[in-house]
């Protein structure tokens, strides 16, 4: 069992396995083995609590279903049950997906990462850049010269009224 | 203090998971920070544009950026570009746009390893032409359509199974050689391997050429200028890719660059003054000193370094 401990310090306690799929963890505590429990503590400062009970909590659903056995031997209906699992997991909002890319980066949880990473595109996807703007709250810094000039020689597609 | 905790962790080892996962702490004593805890990743959006200030990608470090962008077609990119400077950079990544431009294209039909301009123009340009060949000839009726059914494929994305997956990128030799080998491996294209990511830390990777490819899944990485594996390698202050090993000079921002140059201005001021050019002070001490027969000439040999 370790434990993790939050910015907030609030504290958690897992399973060594379970924690090992992060590999930044698993790398400390392979550092740290053969010496007295209290080592079995971790800090993990970048972090407020909030986002390692979800992280947890994907860790617990991925330590059910080890790659090595999905590889093998998951039927198709386990593999479409944990899309679907991961699909709802994945659907909240856009600021605790942010923290979701950093927790998983700063921790190496390379699954959870590309998960995240891949939701927060899926908001940009198909959208115009006022859209992506207002979604992402950036205000735009373009001057209005560089809006009428520079930018769309640089970034035009063939617009259709030139062949119409 | 540090021990009581430990103590206390001993209590709860057999108590079940999830009931054990939230209880306070406001007990920490303890500050032990895992060392490598945050990866150093390219920081190339320093150069440029240093990050966004506001909104809700502000907390995202600029290296990221790409992860996020990677599951983007070229029209979405585009809108990106057009939000702020920050994103303008980062959308126009150079790996981005060559993937986008090989899975529309084929890597075959791009110019090899020397190009005149950034996949991103190259991919705008291809398709202005593809655009005005396509609709030169049709029929005139049908024009607003046929411009319609054009512009629809830069709509095109990559697939989820696509995004880490490097093949897309290779020239045909070099994909017969890979498939080949995939084939002779029993792995096949659209195999899905579940919670496997692949990354330099957990994978074996066979070599063919500039070609990585993970023995467990057979995804491909391929180690030239537009690698992203990288990380910054904190004690030689380079990036070194985590698959290949390959090493990459580390981008510059402004200042840094000022300072380089002035140390290299420094730099070549002494070396014109020292008789032995090339080498640093101990190399020389090395040289004198090899052809001493005692501790004696030694010492007086090296007075002059």
């Amino acid at each position: 069992m370790i434990t993790l401990i939050s910015s907030d310090k609030r504290k958690f306690h897992v399973l060594e396995e379970v924690a090992n799929q992060s590999l930044t963890i698993r790398d400390v505590i392979e550092d740290r083995r053969g010496r007295r429990r209290a080592d079995r503590i971790i800090l993990v400062t970048n972090i407020n609590s909030k986002i390692p009970e979800k992280v947890i909590v994907y860790w617990l659903r991925h330590f059910l279903m080890p790659e090595e056995i999905a590889h093998a031997s998951m039927s198709h209906k386990k593999a479409e049950k944990l899309k679907k699992w991961e699909a709802k997991f994945f659907d909240t909002d856009i600021d605790t997906l942010n923290d979701l890319i950093l927790a998983a980066d700063s921790l190496d949880i390379p699954s959870l990462f590309d998960g995240a990473c891949e939701k927060v595109s899926d908001i940009l996807k198909n959208r115009s850049a006022e859209e992506v703007g207002e979604i992402s709250k950036i205000e735009n810094e373009f001057t209005h010269e560089e809006e009428e000039e520079e930018i769309p020689s640089e970034n035009a597609w063939v617009w259709r009224n030139e062949f119409a | 203090m540090a021990d009581e905790i430990g103590d206390g962790d001993d209590e709860l080892l057999v108590s079940l998971l999830e009931s054990e996962l939230f209880s306070d702490a406001s007990d920490s004593e303890r500050e032990d920070e895992p060392r490598s805890l945050k990866k150093q990743r390219l920081e190339k959006g320093e150069s440029s544009c240093a990050q966004i200030e506001t909104g809700f990608f502000s907390k995202i470090p600029p290296e990221l950026f790409h992860h996020i962008f990677k599951f983007l077609s070229s029209e979405d990119l585009i809108s990106c570009t057009l939000v702020c400077r920050f994103m303008s950079f980062a959308a126009s990544d150079e790996t981005l746009w060559r993937r986008l431009y090989c899975m529309r294209w084929g890597a075959a039909s791009a110019t090899g390893k020397f190009r005149a301009s950034a996949w991103k123009k190259l991919y705008i340009q291809r398709d202005e032409e593809d655009m005005v060949e396509f609709v030169r000839n049709c029929p005139m009726e049908f024009k607003e359509y046929y411009i319609q059914m054009q512009a629809a494929k830069r709509s095109q994305a990559p697939l989820p199974s696509q995004v880490n997956d490097d093949s897309i990128i290779l020239d045909r030799t070099v994909a017969d050689q890979v498939s080949m080998w995939k084939s002779k491996r029993g792995l096949t294209d659209d195999e899905l391997v579940i919670g496997h990511v692949c990354s330099g830390n957990t994978c074996s990777y066979t070599k063919i050429g500039d070609v990585f490819i993970c023995e467990k899944t057979g995804r491909v990485h391929v180690c030239d200028d537009t690698c992203r594996e990288v990380v910054l390698d904190q004690s030689s202050g380079t990036l070194v890719c985590t698959i290949s090993g390959h090493c990459y000079d580390r981008w510059l921002s402004p200042d840094e660059e000022t300072d380089t140059d002035a140390d290299q201005q420094q730099g070549g001021v002494t070396d014109e003054a020292e008789p032995f050019m090339g080498s640093g002070r101990f190399a020389r001490a090395y040289l004198l000193g090899y052809n001493c027969a005692d501790e004696k000439e030694l010492e007086a040999t090296l007075r002059f370094c």
